[in-house]
């Protein structure tokens, strides 16, 4: 039995069954209780304050809080509301996180899982709208997920507040406020980390698309369609580990390669994608690798400027008709 | 509410799939995405998993031959639910004498999978497979009873008709690997996340000398030897209770670090029994590692309708001349079993002396393998 339900309820749901099924779990960050975007909205109501904790504005401090309680057997949940905030915890994020683990031979594990919201077009400027992703891939030990539809919101972040390593899960504005929906299993589920999955079959060229990009994907593909061009989208759904069997099995089939994603051009992650493919799978690219990011510049204040900045279907489809 | 549990379709195989296990009691409750049943085509074992979440009651015995489609079991809310629909089987059982629940018809052609050759000496073979020397079993102690069904059935019929419709015979080399795993050593740095082993590079290496001997990359089809343009290496695993051989495809275009991953997911999916049908078809040269045993050499039997396959024993230290010295070298055997019908011996000892060349020179194996 399945029902429909939007991505903000995916999470909130995800996050309340992972609280009543385990108490060690509690959510922690700014402004949770009240919840200006809504995820964590009615927790407090259910768990009490005391698993619902108010933090004060101070992100490297809360992260190395919830580091603590999650190496004396808590699993937290912190928020880092705007993705651009997590910069100030880049110091617990990526010097201690991921790496704890390994420093203390095994001793300790960091279960914690943060969220934050990445994404433009929202007209929030330069601070509240950037999609940092790509910061976090150098990181050793960190897992990083990124979903793009209520199904695979909630089974990732159940996964993830499960694991026995610090994962990071990254939600796009867009999905929280756009009210995208789609159907979910009744009862209990995760979704394992490192599986892609093929949002359309295609056989001329491959686009590898995260988070929203799905959607501009899929648009860009029905538009192709209309010039007889058959596109293969694929939702890596986490972006480490990455599912680079799914993602070269199809490029051994189309022999061309599209990366989307709402990240900066320069060092992002198809910047990652398009060295593996070149390394290991050169002889089946029959064009150059391309890649549609955002350009390296400070998200504009002008809506007509932001919109400019943004990637989207048709620099989609401009990739896909440069190599075919 | 009834959910019906039918043997699904697995890639191009149709005939023989058998229920190997019914994991769960008759009755007995089970969860959604739960495994209740393995069934075995002639090339594949495949978990069945529940739809829904009830009580499960099977409707095929292990054992029981089976074909696409068939209804295995049903996952119903209570015992009376699953009563109801037993009884509207039945009478729809009497109403159209419907075939699904008595043997398929092809019962009398149990055995024959191979397609690439005459029918009559493989039709023998199975006949023969089918009436073994008559064992009276009496009060005998026994330790364990398996059924010869399934994909143990498919490997013995296809290893018996393979050393029945060739020619089939082995020569063997032994190899300098000394060098090779220097260099494997070295990956070892250079490439942290992928542990690269002596069969990776083995593919690799393979792909390339094949491109220099055509018709040890063929199959004989109908009237004609037909050499492949393209390098698809079987590469067999071992299984608990069997051995599967799937294919890396394209292995002469893939790199050294694609192939390894390649190898190291299809032995992950054939241990948790995954493997979809087709990847094992299409293979047009088998590589068969002893690797961990102890086995220095072998006579690897031919994978139809390939032509060739080529077996490597034990890699360990041996005492060898090296440039005209006694030395402590790494060194195994290239055991090559190839169809005489088609490889004349002498090809076949170029190729294992090019492979063997190969192998023992980084100057020639470090182009290939990148």
């Amino acid at each position: 039995m399945t029902r429909t339900i939007n991505f903000m309820q995916a999470i909130n749901e995800a996050m309340a069954e992972e609280m009543r099924n385990d108490p060690t779990v509690f959510v922690f960050g700014e402004d949770v209780r009240v919840s200006p975007f809504g995820q964590t909205a009615g927790l407090v109501d259910e768990f009490g304050e005391e698993r619902v904790l108010n933090t004060p504005i101070a992100e490297n401090a809360i992260t190395g809080a919830a580091m603590g309680a999650a190496m004396n057997g808590m699993r937290p949940i912190l928020e880092l509301m705007f993705c651009d905030f997590s910069m100030l915890a880049m110091d617990q994020i990526c010097n201690h996180l991921g790496q704890w683990r390994y420093i203390t031979g095994g001793q300790y594990q960091i279960p914690i899982t943060i969220r934050t919201a990445v994404g433009a077009g929202l007209r929030m400027a330069y601070g509240h709208s950037q999609s940092l992703e790509s910061q976090f891939v150098q990181a050793p030990g960190l897992i990083l997920v990124e979903p793009s539809t209520p199904y695979d919101a909630k089974g990732l972040l159940k996964s993830a507040i499960r694991s026995d390593d610090p994962v990071v899960v990254f939600e796009h504005k867009k999905l929280i406020f756009g009210g995208v929906e789609g159907e979910v299993p009744d009862g209990d589920f995760t979704i394992p980390f490192g599986e892609a999955v093929v949002r359309k079959e295609g056989k001329d060229a491959t686009v590898v698309a995260f988070g929203f990009m799905n959607y501009e994907a899929l648009a860009a593909a029905q538009e192709l369609l209309q010039d007889n061009i058959d596109i293969e989208v694929i939702d890596p759904r986490t972006i480490v580990p990455l599912d680079k069997d799914t993602i070269f099995e199809s490029l051994e089939k189309t022999g061309r390669l599209i990366i989307a994603e709402e990240c900066r051009i320069r060092g992002g992650l198809g910047a990652e994608i398009a060295a593996l493919a070149c390394g290991e799978y050169f002889s089946f690219l029959n064009a150059p690798v391309q890649r549609v990011a955002a350009p390296m510049i400070p998200i504009p204040g002008s809506p007509i400027l932001e919109d400019l900045y943004l990637p989207n279907k048709d620099s989609i489809i401009r990739a896909v008709k440069r190599v075919l | 509410m009834i959910s019906e549990i039918r043997i699904p379709k697995l890639g191009m195989t149709q005939a023989n799939i058998s229920v190997v296990e019914l994991t769960r009691a008759n009755g007995s409750a089970v969860r959604a995405g739960e495994t209740v049943a393995v069934i075995e085509t002639a090339k594949v074992s495949f978990e069945l998993k529940s739809p829904t979440s009830g009580l499960i009651f099977y409707l095929k015995k292990v054992k029981d031959n089976v074909s696409i489609g068939t209804l295995l079991a049903v996952v119903t809310d209570s015992q009376a639910a699953f009563d109801d629909f037993y009884k509207s089987l039945a009478s729809e059982k009497e109403e159209h004498a419907c075939s699904q629940f008595e043997a398929p018809e092809n019962e009398e052609k149990w055995g024959v999978q191979i397609s690439f050759d005459d029918e009559a000496p493989v039709r023998s073979v199975a006949s023969s497979l089918r009436q073994p020397l008559q064992v009276d079993i009496g009060d005998r102690k026994i330790l364990k009873r398996t059924p010869f069904v399934g994909m143990r059935r498919t490997i013995a019929e296809n290893l018996v008709a393979s050393l029945q419709t060739g020619a089939q015979l082995t020569i063997v080399s032994e190899a300098d690997m000394t060098e090779l795993a220097d260099f494997r050593k070295e990956l070892r740095l250079d490439f942290p996340d992928t542990q690269i082993t002596f069969v990776d590079l083995l593919v690799k290496i393979l792909a390339f000398v094949l491109k220099e001997f055509p018709v040890l990359n063929s199959s004989v089809v109908g009237d004609e030897i037909i050499c492949w343009d393209e390098y698809h290496i079987g590469v067999a695993v071992a299984l608990d209770d069997g051995l599967v051989v799937p294919v890396v495809r394209n292995a002469d275009k893939k790199s050294l670090v694609a192939v390894s991953r390649e190898i190291k997911k299809l032995s992950r999916k054939a241990r948790q029994k995954e493997l979809k049908p087709e990847t094992f078809e299409g293979g047009t040269f088998t590589l068969s590692s002893g690797g961990k045993v102890e086995t220095e050499f072998m006579t690897p039997i031919i994978n139809p309708p390939q032509n060739a396959i080529l077996g490597i024993g034990k890699i360990g230290p041996k005492p060898a001349v090296y440039q005209g010295e006694l030395a402590i070298r790494t060194r195994a055997y290239l055991c090559l079993t190839h169809d005489h019908r088609v490889i004349d011996g002498v090809p076949a000892s170029q190729f294992l002396g090019r492979l063997k060349d190969v192998i023992e020179h980084r100057k020639q194996f470090s182009k290939i393998l990148k």
